[in-house]
């Protein structure tokens, strides 16, 4: 059973989609559950609209969960030093 | 042995662990830690090294979202890693079922205990939205190289 904006829906009724960002900065996972759409578009995300629903501009299927996983790899640093006396 | 300039490693660990005041607003009740919180920023903010203090402008709203986020657990304190002071939160920083919808992509993490919300530091990543789901942010690993926090 996946969590969505449905409530509780049964994986095999929808549509998964995974992706992956992998850079200098972090390693990203995510995934995503589209209803109603066809299962052969690769589901190109519409910008919400005003009741927050994410729609594919290719096929209209709903987003209806999408979750993301960021592991940080760039630290922020602060340099110590200190200075001689003239 | 000659003498050699330096920035004290310790002093750095003790530097994040407020136990130097070279200036005098300092005023500190008790001797246990602090509590930090991690609050997340839309793509559309401004948030970086100019920060003192939490700021909710620009800060993400949504479904089970509370505006200045969540707490940060800080099981690990500060330590030396050869000459480096280094702070990594002790475990992943967790938005349960959230739905957030406008792009965010920067990450607060600040002071909850002291009485201005003293920010700490600001990290960016990619553009995410969430969608009753939930949003992980994994540390790096805590070491000289890695750590979240590192005065070098």
């Amino acid at each position: 059973m996946i969590t969505t904006t449905k409530g509780e829906m049964d994986e095999g009724l929808l549509q998964k989609r995974e992706g992956e960002i992998d850079d200098e900065n972090e390693h990203t996972t995510w995934v995503e559950y589209w209803m109603n759409g066809d299962p052969l578009c690769t589901h190109v995300k519409y910008a919400p609209d005003h009741k927050g629903t994410a729609w594919c501009a290719g096929c209209g299927a709903e987003l209806v969960h999408r979750s993301a996983h960021v592991t940080l790899k760039k630290p922020v640093s602060a340099f110590g030093g200190a200075a001689s006396l003239q | 042995m000659a003498n050699s300039q330096a920035f004290c490693s310790q002093a750095k660990v003790d530097l994040m662990n407020g136990k130097h005041a070279f200036g005098a607003s300092v005023a500190r009740g008790d001797t246990t830690k602090d509590a930090y919180k991690a609050a997340l920023y839309l793509a559309s903010a401004s948030r970086g090294a100019g920060d003192t203090v939490y700021n909710s402008t620009g800060e993400v709203s949504g479904t089970n979202y509370t505006a200045g986020g969540v707490a940060v657990t800080t099981g690990t304190a500060p330590s030396l890693s050869g000459t480096t002071a280094i702070f990594t939160p002790s475990a992943s920083i967790v938005y349960t079922n959230v739905t957030l919808a406008t792009a965010f992509d920067a990450v607060l993490l600040y002071n909850d205990t002291s009485a201005t919300k003293l920010a700490l530091s600001v990290h960016t990543f990619g553009s995410q939205t969430i969608t009753a789901g939930t949003f992980t942010l994994t540390m790096p690993t805590h070491d000289a190289t890695n750590a979240l926090v590192r005065i070098a």
